[in-house]
C-alpha cells in the first residue's frame, strides 16, 4: 500500500512534462494538424532553459546560486523558445505551404541539430551539464505531506506539477467553453465552415501551433529544472508518447490526463524495477516506448472489438 | 500539351535551387557565428569534400548508403505508408548482418555475404512489416507504430551489442570485427568507398525499372495516389500496405548491412544513428521518385562531408550539418510537398475555398 | 429595400485570360426570387462570387438598394446583408445545429465564453420565425443534405442577410427536399428578402422564380419574367440554338434471347458498424440482359450502400449478390463496368495521366507479362479520346480536365470491356446538358448491345428517362419494382420514396402539391 502511494506519487511528478506536452499537442490536434514536432519542441525547451540558466549564473549580476529565480528563468526561457520555434514551424506549414508532416520532421531534425551545435558553444560541453537550479517549492508538503497515503500521493508534489493540473483545467475550459475553442475545433473539423464565414482557419492553426510550442517548451524546461542539469536527448521520446496519449485520451483533456498518468506510472514502475531488479538499462530505456506501443495496439484492438464485427 | 508537366518541373527545379542557395547562406551564417577562423572553415565546408581522395570517396560511400535508405523511405512514402522506423530498421539490418557473419566466420565469402544481406533485409523487413500489418488489421497509425517499434529496437540492439554480441577484448560497446574475407573491396583507398556502391546503383536501376515499366510499379503508384480508386480498379490494396512497408524495411536493413560490410566492419552502439532520418529527407527532397534519389543523396552526403571536414579541420562542431540538412529538407519540400502528398487532402485541410 | 444591380461586370481568370464574365448585367428587385440560368461554365457562379466578395471583378459596378458598394470579402458582404449558400454545405459535424449557426458571431459572456443558452434561444427564435423545424441540439453529422442546407440558410439569416444567393441548391437535393426548399424560399421572399438562385434546370425556373436572367459564355443575354417564358425557349437561350428536352425513352420489351438473368440480389441486408437499423434491408431484385433497372431514393436511404453492395465494394451482412449465378469476386474485374457516384475519388486518379486512368482497369491487357506496353496504352487512349470526344491528350493529368471530360474518361474505361453487367450511380450529377445527353446515349447503347444495367440515381427524372423498370428505396427497403411507361404514377413513386412513417413526413407533406410540377408539359 505504501509502495503503491509512493509509486503513484512519483508517477504524478514524472507525468508533469508529458502532460504539458500532451495538452499543448491537444490544441494542434483539435485544429486538425498532425503535430509530430512535439518532440523537437520539447528538446528546444529543455535546451533553452539550460542555456538561460547557464548564462545567467555565469553573470556577475546574478546573485549566488540557490535562488528560486533560476527555475523561473528556466521555465520562461524554455517556454518562449518552444513558442518561437513553433511559430516558425507554423508559418512554414501554414503559410509557406510545406506539408505539415514534412515541416514537423524538419523541425525535429533542426531541433536536434541546433541543440547539439549550440550546446558546445553556450554550455561549453556536449555532454551532461549540471546547473544551479534549486528544487522547486513543494507548497503542500509541510502541512499535508504526512497524511497517510494521500500525503505521498498528492501533497508532496512540486508547484509546477500543481500548475500543470491547473493548466489542464484551463485548457479544457478553453476548448469546450470558449468561443476561441469553438472556432479552433471548427478549423480542425471543417475549415471550410470558417472560410465561408470570412475567417481564416489557418490563423487558428497558427495560434494552436504556438500554444503547443509554449507548452512543449515548458515541458522541456520542466525536465531541465527537475534534474537541475542538462542531458543530451533530454526529451527521450516524450513528444511521441504525448502524441499517443492524445489519441488514447480521445482528444479530450480528461482522457489525455488519464493516458499521461498511465505512461508516467509505467515510467515510475520501470525506475523502480531498475532499482530492485537487475535488468539491463537498455530494457528500462525501451520500456516507455514498449508500453506506449502496447497501449496503442491495445487501444485500437479494443476500439475494433467494441465497434462490433466489421464487413 | 506537356506544358503543365514542364511548368511543374521548372517549379521543382526552382524550388531545389532556392533550397540550395538558402542552405548555403545558412551554412555561411552558422560558420560565421560559430567559427573563430571564418574563411578557413568556409573553405573547408564547401570545398573540403573535393579536397582529397579520402573526403571525396567518403562522400560517395555515404551517398551509396543514403541511396538505399532513401529508396527505403521512398518505397513506403510513394504508396502512402509512413515508415518512420528507418533508424531501427537500419540498426536491425546491421546487427543481423554482424551476428550472421560473426556466427559463421569460416563460411565462404559469397555465402556469408549472401546470408548476411538476406538476414539484414529480413530483419529490417520484419520490423517494418509489423507496422504495416497493424495498420491493416487494427487501423493503428503506422507512422507512430513504426517510430515506436524502431525506438524499442534501438535499445534492444544496444543491448545485443553490449551484451551477447559484445567483443570481450574491447573496451568499447561494440561487436568484434567481421572476418576480413567478408569485407567488401575498397574502390578508392584510403576512403571508405567500396563495392557496396554498385549494389546501391543496382538497387536504384531496379527501382526505376519497376516504377516506370512494370505492372507492379503502376499499381503501386495508383495505390499511392488514391487508394480508393485503386481498390475500385480491383487492385489488392492490402498487399500494397504490407509489401511496401516490408520492402522499405528491407532496403533500410540492407543500408545497415552495407554500412557494416563496406565501411565499419563491426557494429557499435548507435553507429547507424541518423541514417533513417536522412533517408526520409533524401526521399522527400527527391519527391519519392527513384530517378531523383541519386542527386538528392549526393547533396546530403556532400553537406555531411563538408561538415565533417569543418569538424576535423576547425573548431566548429560537425553537428551544424543537421541544422543545414533540416533547412534544405524544409526549403525543398516547402515548395514541392503539395504535389507529393495528396493535394486533395492538403487542400481540404488548408481550408479556404473548395475547388469547384 | 435590398435591390441588387450589377453593371458591366467583367472577370478574367489567370494567365490564360479566360473571360469568365463579359460585361455581365444583373438586375434583381427587392423581395423578388430571381433565377440565373446557364450551362456549366456560363459564368453564373463567377458573377455571384463577385457579388459575395469571393472574387474581385476586373471592371463593373455593383449597386445595393441604389447605393454603390464595393464588396472585397465575404465578411464585407455579410455586413452589407449579402449571404451565399454554396453547393456543398459547410457544416461542422461535431457541432450542434445551434453552434454551427452562431459560429464566428457567437453570443458571449465575459467576452470570451460561448453562451450556449443564448445560442439555443436565438436559434429557436430564428427557426420559428422562418418556419424551420430543425432541432438546435441536433449534431451536424446527423443532418440530411436538405437539413444541412436549411442550416446554411439559418446561418445567413442569423447574420441578418437580406440578399440570399443560392448556388445550385437543388443539385444535391432529392425531389422531395426540393419542394421543401422552394417553400422556404417563398416564405423568405414574402418576408421581404431578395433571393437569387443559380441553376441550370429550366424547369425549376418556372417553379420558383419571379424573373430570370440567362447567361451564356460569360455574357448575360436577357432578363425575362419567369411566367412569360417556356421551358423550351429557356433551354434554347441557354444552349444557343439547339434545344434539348429530356425525352422519355420507351421501355424495351426483352427479346427472347435476352431473358437470361445476369445479376441477382437476394435478400440483401447491410448493417453499418454501430448503426441502429440496417442501411439496406431485405433488398432483392434480378436483372436480365438488355434492360435498365433504375432505382431512385432520397439521400441517406441506402442507395449509396446498395451501389457498394452491387459492385462488391462492400460485403452484405446477409444475403447474396450473384453475377452469372456466382458470388461476386473479392476484387472487381472486367466483368463489371462501374461508373461510381464519387467520380473524383473512387472513379478517377486525378494525379495520374489520362492514359493511366484509362489503363487502370484492364491491366492484364496493358501489361503483358507484367511489363508496360506503351504502344497499347497510348493507342487505346487516343482511340478513347477520339471516340468519346474528350478534350485532352493522353499524357495530360486527369485532374486538369473538366468534370464532363473526366466522366467521359471513366465511361471510356468502364465500357471498353463490353461487360455484361454495368452499374451507373448518378451518372450525370453536375454535368451540363450536352454531357448529360452524351452519357444517356452511351447507357442506352450499352443496353442495345445486351448489357444488364443497374442505374441508381437520386434524380427521378433520370431514372424515368432511362429505365425499363423502376424501383424506389426508402429507409433501406426497396419498394416494388414496376414497368416504366406513360402510365407509371409519378406521384405514387414520390410518396413511396418518402416511405411510411418517415420522420420528415409531416414537415414535407404540405409540399406535395409540387409533385405535379415534374409532369408539366
Amino acid at each position: 500500500m505504501k509502495d503503491l502511494s509512493v509509486l503513484c506519487g512519483d508517477a504524478l511528478g514524472l507525468m508533469t512534462p508529458l502532460l504539458l506536452a500532451a495538452i499543448g499537442g491537444l490544441f494542434t490536434e483539435l485544429a486538425g494538424m498532425l503535430n509530430i514536432a512535439l518532440e523537437g519542441l520539447i528538446t528546444i525547451g529543455a535546451f533553452a532553459a539550460a542555456a538561460a540558466v547557464h548564462a545567467v549564473s555565469a553573470s556577475p549580476h546574478f546573485p549566488a546560486a540557490g535562488n528560486g529565480a533560476a527555475a523561473v528563468i528556466a521555465l520562461v526561457a524554455g517556454s518562449l523558445a518552444g513558442g518561437m520555434v513553433a511559430l516558425g514551424y507554423g508559418i512554414g506549414s501554414q503559410r509557406l505551404k510545406a506539408n505539415e508532416f514534412v515541416a514537423g520532421l524538419a523541425t525535429n531534425l533542426l531541433a536536434t541539430g541546433i541543440v547539439v551545435a549550440l550546446a558546445d558553444r553556450l554550455l561549453g560541453n556536449k555532454g551532461v551539464v549540471s546547473l544551479a537550479i534549486p528544487g522547486l517549492a513543494r507548497p503542500l508538503e509541510r502541512t499535508l505531506g504526512n497524511m497517510p497515503f494521500l500525503g505521498e500521493l498528492l501533497f508532496r508534489q512540486d508547484i509546477l506539477t500543481y500548475a500543470s493540473w491547473f493548466l489542464v483545467i484551463v485548457a479544457s475550459f478553453v476548448i469546450t467553453k470558449s468561443t476561441f475553442g469553438l472556432r479552433l475545433r471548427a478549423s480542425g473539423s471543417n475549415p471550410g465552415a470558417l472560410a465561408t464565414l470570412g475567417r481564416n482557419p489557418k490563423r487558428y492553426r497558427l495560434v494552436a501551433v504556438v500554444l503547443s510550442g509554449l507548452a512543449c517548451g515548458l515541458a522541456g524546461a520542466a525536465l531541465t529544472v527537475s534534474l537541475s542539469a542538462y542531458v543530451p536527448d533530454m526529451s527521450a521520446g516524450r513528444g511521441w508518447i504525448a502524441l499517443v496519449a492524445i489519441y488514447l485520451g480521445g482528444k479530450k483533456a480528461g482522457g489525455v490526463l488519464a493516458a499521461c498518468f498511465v505512461f508516467a506510472f509505467a515510467e515510475s514502475l520501470s525506475n523502480y524495477a531498475q532499482g530492485v531488479l537487475r535488468v539491463p538499462s537498455d530494457f528500462i530505456l525501451a520500456l516507455p516506448y514498449a508500453i506506449t506501443l502496447a497501449a496503442l495496439i491495445g487501444g485500437a484492438a479494443w476500439k475494433r472489438l467494441r465497434g462490433g464485427q466489421i464487413r | 500539351m506537356k506544358a503543365p508537366a514542364r511548368a511543374a518541373l521548372t517549379a521543382r527545379l526552382l524550388g531545389f535551387g532556392v533550397a540550395i542557395v538558402g542552405a548555403a547562406l545558412l551554412a555561411i551564417l552558422l560558420l560565421w557565428g560559430l567559427s573563430s577562423s571564418f574563411s578557413a572553415s568556409l573553405e573547408l565546408f564547401f570545398l573540403g569534400p573535393f579536397r582529397n581522395a579520402w573526403y571525396f570517396g567518403n562522400m560517395l560511400a555515404e551517398a551509396s548508403v543514403l541511396v538505399l535508405a532513401g529508396l527505403g523511405a521512398a518505397v513506403a512514402f510513394g504508396s502512402r505508408n509512413f515508415n518512420l522506423g528507418g533508424e531501427g530498421q537500419v540498426y536491425a539490418g546491421a546487427i543481423a548482418a554482424a551476428a550472421i557473419l560473426l556466427g559463421l566466420p569460416t563460411a565462404s565469402p559469397p555465402l556469408g555475404i549472401g546470408l548476411a544481406l538476406l538476414g539484414s533485409a529480413l530483419a529490417g523487413a520484419a520490423l517494418a512489416w509489423f507496422s504495416g500489418r497493424l495498420k491493416l488489421s487494427l487501423g493503428v497509425d503506422e507512422l507512430i507504430s513504426s517510430f515506436l517499434a524502431s525506438a524499442i529496437f534501438v535499445y534492444l540492439g544496444g543491448f545485443l551489442i553490449s551484451g551477447p554480441l559484445q567483443d570481450p577484448s574491447s573496451n568499447f560497446q561494440s561487436t568484434a570485427s567481421i572476418a576480413p574475407a567478408f569485407r567488401l573491396a575498397r574502390l578508392f583507398p584510403p576512403s571508405n568507398l567500396s563495392t557496396a556502391a554498385f549494389a546501391s546503383l543496382f538497387a536504384l536501376g531496379l527501382a526505376m525499372f519497376l516504377s516506370k515499366r512494370t505492372r507492379l510499379g503502376f499499381e503501386f503508384g495508383l495505390v499511392g495516389r488514391n487508394a480508393e480508386f485503386a481498390r475500385y480498379a480491383g487492385i489488392d490494396t492490402g498487399f500494397y500496405v504490407t509489401a511496401p512497408m516490408a520492402l522499405s524495411g528491407a532496403l533500410y536493413g540492407l543500408a545497415g548491412a552495407f554500412l557494416l560490410l563496406g565501411t565499419q566492419y563491426k557494429a557499435m552502439k548507435g553507429f547507424t544513428s541518423g541514417i533513417g532520418w536522412s533517408g526520409i529527407a533524401v526521399a522527400l527532397v527527391a519527391g519519392n521518385s527513384p530517378s531523383a534519389i541519386l542527386p538528392s543523396a549526393l547533396l546530403f552526403a556532400y553537406l555531411d562531408t563538408g561538415a565533417k571536414a569543418v569538424m576535423i579541420g576547425s573548431d566548429v562542431t560537425g553537428d551544424i550539418v543537421s541544422v543545414i540538412q533540416a533547412t534544405v529538407f524544409f526549403l525543398v519540400t516547402a515548395r514541392a510537398a503539395d504535389g507529393l502528398f495528396g493535394t486533395r487532402a492538403s487542400r481540404l485541410r488548408a481550408g479556404g475555398k473548395k475547388a469547384r | 429595400m435590398p435591390s441588387v444591380s450589377m453593371k458591366g461586370i467583367s472577370k478574367y481568370y489567370g494567365a490564360s485570360s479566360i473571360l469568365a464574365n463579359d460585361c455581365a448585367d444583373l438586375l434583381v428587385r427587392d423581395g423578388e426570387i430571381h433565377a440565373i440560368v446557364g450551362e456549366n461554365g456560363a459564368g453564373k457562379s463567377t458573377l455571384m462570387k463577385i457579388l459575395y466578395g469571393l472574387e474581385r471583378p476586373d471592371s463593373g459596378r455593383i449597386n445595393l438598394g441604389g447605393r454603390e458598394v464595393h464588396v472585397r470579402s465575404p465578411a464585407e458582404a455579410a455586413l452589407l446583408g449579402i449571404g451565399m449558400v454554396q453547393q456543398h454545405a459547410e457544416i461542422v459535424d461535431e457541432f450542434s445545429a445551434a453552434e454551427n449557426v452562431v459560429l464566428c458571431a457567437e453570443p458571449r459572456r465575459f467576452g470570451f465564453v460561448l453562451d450556449r443558452r443564448a445560442a439555443r434561444a436565438r436559434f429557436a427564435g430564428l427557426a420559428a420565425d422562418n418556419g424551420f423545424s430543425l432541432d438546435p441540439d441536433a449534431l451536424g453529422s446527423g443532418l440530411s443534405v436538405g437539413e444541412r442546407q436549411e442550416l446554411e440558410i439559418l446561418k445567413l439569416l442569423y447574420r441578418k442577410a437580406q440578399v440570399l444567393v443560392l448556388d445550385e441548391p437543388t443539385a444535391v437535393l432529392a425531389e422531395e427536399e426540393v419542394f421543401s426548399l422552394f417553400a422556404t424560399l417563398r416564405r423568405l421572399a414574402a418576408s421581404g428578402r431578395t433571393i437569387i438562385i443559380i441553376t441550370h434546370k429550366v424547369r425549376e425556373v418556372r417553379a420558383i422564380a419571379d424573373s430570370v436572367t440567362v447567361m451564356r459564355h460569360g455574357k448575360t443575354l436577357s432578363r425575362l419574367a419567369a411566367g412569360d417564358v417556356g421551358e423550351e425557349e429557356l433551354a434554347t437561350l441557354m444552349m444557343g440554338g439547339q434545344s434539348f428536352a429530356p425525352a422519355l425513352r420507351t421501355p424495351r420489351r426483352p427479346r427472347p434471347e435476352d431473358v437470361s438473368v445476369v445479376f441477382e440480389a437476394q435478400d440483401l441486408r447491410y448493417v453499418l458498424r454501430g448503426a441502429a437499423r440496417p442501411a439496406v434491408d431485405g433488398v432483392s431484385f434480378s436483372l436480365r440482359r438488355g434492360e435498365v433497372l433504375g432505382i431512385c431514393a432520397l439521400a441517406g436511404n441506402g442507395l449509396a450502400e446498395l451501389e457498394d453492395l452491387a459492385t462488391g465494394f462492400r460485403r452484405p451482412s446477409s444475403g447474396r449478390v450473384l453475377l452469372d449465378g456466382r458470388r461476386l469476386p473479392r476484387r472487381r474485374g472486367k466483368a463489371i463496368g462501374y461508373v461510381p457516384q464519387d467520380r473524383l475519388r473512387r472513379g478517377a486518379s486525378l494525379h495520374s495521366s489520362v492514359q493511366e486512368n484509362l489503363a487502370a482497369l484492364d491491366r492484364d491487357a496493358f501489361f503483358p507479362h507484367g511489363i508496360r506496353s506503351v504502344h497499347r496504352m497510348v493507342s487505346f487512349a487516343e482511340a478513347a479520346i477520339r471516340g468519346y470526344d474528350i478534350a485532352a491528350t493522353p499524357e495530360q493529368r486527369l485532374g486538369s480536365l473538366s468534370g464532363g471530360s473526366i466522366q467521359k474518361v471513366i465511361l471510356a474505361r468502364e465500357l471498353n470491356g463490353n461487360a455484361d453487367f454495368l452499374v451507373f450511380s448518378n451518372p450525370t450529377w453536375g454535368l451540363d446538358i450536352a454531357s448529360t445527353e452524351f452519357v444517356y446515349e452511351r447507357i442506352l447503347a450499352a443496353r442495345e448491345r445486351g448489357a444488364a444495367i443497374l442505374l441508381v440515381s437520386s434524380s427521378l427524372d433520370e431514372v424515368l428517362a432511362l429505365s425499363d423498370r423502376v424501383g424506389v428505396m426508402s429507409r433501406g427497403r426497396l419498394a416494388g419494382i414496376e414497368e416504366n411507361g406513360p402510365t407509371l404514377d409519378r406521384a405514387h413513386l414520390g410518396k413511396a420514396m418518402l416511405g411510411a412513417g418517415h420522420a420528415v413526413d409531416s414537415r414535407r407533406a404540405h409540399a406535395g402539391r409540387g409533385l405535379a410540377m415534374g409532369r408539366k408539359p
